[in-house]
């Protein structure tokens, strides 16, 4: 290879290495040990941590924990001790979330260890509302006892309506505790697990519902006869009683269940109705003027049980009707691009029997379980954005509300491709990154093309602006640097050894005179520097032999090469002998005697002189 | 100034501490449970143990029955048990020896079958709940580093307590020594979770069976002998265990069905001239002749 193109190449080399090191830059994972660390074999624990360990023992206790702790919240409900039960229950709450949490992390969702979670987190939300409901109903006996006490018959019969509600949702919700607990107490007999208390916990809320049951009875008993005893007295021309009816009384979501309630008396019209479901006030209106009422309840978002309604004007209430509501499978949607930029946004519809569902919690996750975000429908549609770094993603999304008669559901699983984005800021920074870079290798090259080796460029480039420059002027020299002497002027002595450096940049200066030459070497000899003082020779002799010869790049010429170059000239001997004794001094630090140094001169003035007269 | 001597001089010097990678990269290998695998996944600690016990290298299968009393360890096999090898097993055990064969995915059911044990090596990965690896980064647990726990004592699993597998399989068959909590699960599909198929159960890892005068040991996994899972610090009792294995009057070490004999490209000669007096001679005196010619020709 030409070397005036080696600088060339090593330039271009460097950009190359340069841009590769430079896109790679932000993320410099050209070699991780996870590159290595699994195998069919065996996974590399040098690159894990040691894991909390018998998680087995673990979650055995918990389970025997969750199990037992029900049976003891259910027993201090049915005991009506419902601040042990408060304080059980708040314990029992943390163990479950803490089992939760273990499942999810040991990924174990989808095993009997789930199915067993999910029956605890559902008895979780039961034994809740049991003690909630059982709460209520256990005060509603201290306003049984005041309006008794007040011979007040229509008070206590809305009281015992509203008990009537609450013994429904008790008994519904014993139903549902009843229902897993065939499947649960499986599961712990499978893991050895006791169930003693858990299954004495079944039969103490069945014994719950039993003595609600009772109380209903008598408490409508006592209404009955509060009444007989004391009838109310409608005011002159009111209303006498409140009836109510209803269709159907099975109904799902989207349904609509017609409710008519009639109030019975001289003057009915534009009356006050209200309509009670489980005892909580759902709806409120006029009569018309034939003292009837019409409503339609929607059934929307209100649980999947037995529930009982009523209607009511002015402390007259109707019979106790009941209608039970169906769950059904909602649709649960998700929307994502294949390909996505590092914002995603995730979308979807919920909607059930053809209906969007309002106002439902949906959760979004990714891969491994990873909750995304929790957001709520607004007219069956949800949507999240997040940003994630470039990479594929899996999400799903679920539904899962009791407080709808729907049954839980899932999304397919979709997966997303996100692309790494270039921001103008990543942008700027790289741009200023590169313009550093060749800031840099710029001020180097000029600094090394200016001051590199003796003064002396490894390549020069081409002056593209070379017609801008004015001509030079005649007296001006021609380069910087030390001027040599006339030819055949000695040195002057009055000057003494030159400084290191102006005795380099001289030595480096091209000789014009052999006389000159010569006079270096001795100037040198002197100062004991031996090395250059032969130096000088070589380059003389170089330079001279180039510019006769018209040799290309004759500076890059090493001694080897010149002397090869001279094979067939007739001073060949003489530059043998030369180049030998250079290499020995130069190269192999040996120092020449005096006659050994003359002999130099001799050959080195040998072929300096043939040399000259080639060129003449 | 710098002169060529001294460049070459320091080139040389170069290339020698270059040569030292070099001569290290060339005489060891990446193989799975390689004796000369010194990274993570090779056995050159445990080997180097095993030297230092005066252990013998059987590379032939017949050679076993010349050594009575003596307890072989075929760990990791992948090469075929032949009927006859199966054979000459079954009646080395007959004659009061002790065979512990450690495999998870290799050929050790054909050798089980071959000799008529009882014992087997089922497919898919014994996951479990009871693990002790997991990344913190991603959260991510690695329920196929199973902790096992001894249920029987004997003399393998004296002073053992616990047993950390990597990657291992179930055992069926044999007296049970050694298994997993109730907790665990064989991953078929290999995804690291309890799938519908697959079911919680306790499984055994180290098996036992009586042959003869001798004993036969199945440990479901021979990983426990790599190098990262020697050095890894375990309140478990591997090390233990380990000595237990070792703890015989005579150590065989198959070799030629095992993993742990597996030898790649230019290994093989680096090994035999390392291990050749004369080879050894001849390489000092050409290094020698090498050295004194560069300085004959003023080269260094």
């Amino acid at each position: 290879m030409n070397r005036r193109y080696l600088p060339l190449v090593m330039l271009a080399c460097a950009l190359t290495v340069g841009l590769f090191i430079g896109l790679n830059f932000p993320s410099p994972d050209l070699y991780v040990p996870e590159n290595h660390s699994y195998s069919l074999y065996h996974q590399n624990p040098e690159l894990l941590q040691m894991a909390p360990s018998e998680s087995s023992e673990m979650i055995l206790a918990l389970m025997s924990q969750l199990m037992d702790d029900t049976g003891t919240v259910v027993l201090n409900i049915k005991v009506r001790d419902f601040e042990t039960a408060e304080k059980d229950f708040r314990r029992f709450m943390q163990e479950a979330q803490q089992f939760d949490n273990l499942v999810i992390n040991l990924e174990l969702s989808e095993t009997e260890i789930g199915e067993f979670n999910r029956y605890s987190q559902r008895n979780t939300e039961l034994i809740q509302r049991l003690l909630e409901e059982s709460q209520r109903y256990a005060e509603l006996q201290s306003l049984v006892i005041k309006y008794r006490d007040e011979r007040n018959p229509s008070a206590l019969y809305s009281v015992t309506y509203e008990g009537e509600g609450l013994k429904t949702k008790i008994g519904e919700i014993t139903r549902q505790y009843n229902a897993q607990a065939s499947a649960l107490t499986t599961l712990g007999t499978q893991f050895n697990l006791s169930t003693t208390r858990y299954r004495q916990s079944v039969s103490e809320a069945e014994a719950l519902v039993a003595e609600v049951g009772a109380t209903q009875e008598t408490r409508k008993a006592e209404a009955d006869s509060l009444q007989r005893a004391a009838p109310p007295s409608p005011e002159p021309g009111g209303v006498a009683s409140v009836q109510v009816e209803l269709q159907p009384d099975r109904a799902s979501f989207g349904d609509t269940i017609r409710v008519t309630a009639w109030l019975n008396g001289e003057e009915v019209s534009g009356k006050a109705v209200d309509l009670y479901v489980d005892g909580d006030l759902w709806a409120s209106g006029r009569s018309d003027p034939g003292g009837r009422f019409s409503y339609g309840l929607v059934v929307d978002r209100i649980r999947a049980e037995r529930h009982v309604m009523y209607a009511g004007h002015a402390g007259i209430y109707s019979q106790v009707l009941n209608f039970s509501v169906m769950p059904v499978d909602p649709d649960l949607t998700l929307d994502l691009p294949a390909e996505s930029g590092e914002n995603v946004t995730v979308a979807g519809t919920l909607s059930a029997a053809g209906r969007p569902v309002e106002g439902a919690e949906v959760k979004t996750f990714l891969q491994d379980g990873i909750l995304i975000d929790t957001v709520y429908t607004m007219e069956g549609n949800y949507r999240m954005s997040m940003r994630l770094p470039p990479g594929s993603y899996t999400f799903q999304s679920t539904f899962s509300d009791s407080s709808f008669p729907l049954n839980p559901a899932k999304s397919r699983i979709q997966t997303v491709t996100v692309r790494e984005e270039v921001s103008l800021q990543s942008l700027i920074t790289t741009i200023m990154i590169y313009a550093t870079f060749l800031i840099l290798f710029s001020m180097g090259a000029v600094v090394y093309y200016r001051h590199g080796k003796g003064g002396e460029p490894l390549f020069r480039l081409k002056n593209p602006f070379a017609f801008l420059k004015f001509s030079r002027k005649k007296d001006e020299p021609q380069e910087k640097g030390v001027v040599p002497p006339a030819a055949g002027a000695p040195p002057r002595k009055e000057e003494g050894p030159a400084p290191p450096e102006d005795r380099k940049a001289a030595l480096e200066e091209p000789a014009h005179s052999q006389d000159w030459a010569i006079a270096q070497f001795r100037q040198l000899m002197i100062g004991g520097d031996l090395q250059n003082a032969v130096h000088g020779l070589y380059l003389h002799l170089r330079d001279r032999m180039g510019r006769t010869y018209r040799i290309r790049n004759h500076k890059a010429l090493t001694p080897r090469e010149l002397w090869k170059f001279a094979t067939d000239r007739p001073y060949f001997g003489d530059l043998t002998k030369f180049i030998h004794a250079y290499e020995t001094i130069r190269y192999g630090g040996v120092v020449p005697s005096a006659q050994e140094a003359e002999a130099l001169l001799q050959w080195f003035s040998a072929t300096s002189s043939a040399v000259e007269r080639d060129h003449d | 100034m710098i002169t060529i001597r001294k460049i070459l001089i320091l080139s040389a010097v170069i290339a020698l501490i270059a040569f030292v990678p070099l001569y290290l990269h060339l005489i060891t290998t990446t193989r799975e449970f390689a004796r000369y695998n010194s990274q993570w996944n090779g056995t050159s600690l445990f080997f180097s143990d095993l030297d230092s016990r005066g252990a013998v290298p059987v590379r032939d299968t017949q050679e076993i029955l010349a050594y009575q009393g003596s307890r072989l360890l075929i760990l990791a096999p992948d090469r075929p048990f032949s009927t006859a090898e199966a054979r000459t097993v079954r009646t080395y055990l007959e004659g009061g020896n002790t065979v512990v064969l450690a495999d998870d995915f290799g050929t050790g059911n054909d050798l089980l079958q071959g000799m008529g044990s009882d014992i087997r090596l089922l497919p898919g990965n014994l996951s479990s709940v009871d693990l002790y690896l997991w990344d913190p980064q991603t959260g991510r647990f690695y329920p196929s580093a199973v902790i096992g726990s001894v249920s029987r004592e004997d003399i393998l699993t004296r002073g053992v307590e616990e047993i950390l597998l990597n990657k291992p399989v179930a055992l069926e068959g044999g007296e049970p020594l050694a298994g997993t909590s109730v907790l665990s699960w064989v991953d078929r599909n290999s995804d690291q979770r309890v799938n519908a198929n697959e079911s919680f159960g306790r499984y055994d890892i180290l098996a036992r069976e009586r042959v003869g005068a001798g004993s036969l040991y199945v440990l479901s996994d021979p990983s426990i002998f790599v190098n990262s899972m020697v050095l890894l610090d375990l309140p478990a009792n591997n090390t233990r265990l380990i000595q237990n294995i070792l703890d015989a009057e005579v150590l065989l070490v198959d070799q030629v069905h095992s993993r742990t004999s597996a030898e790649e490209g230019i290994l093989p000669l680096l090994l035999l001239a390392r291990s050749t007096m004369i080879i050894k001679i001849v390489m000092v005196a050409l290094l020698s002749i090498i050295v004194a010619v560069l300085f004959q020709r003023r080269i260094l």
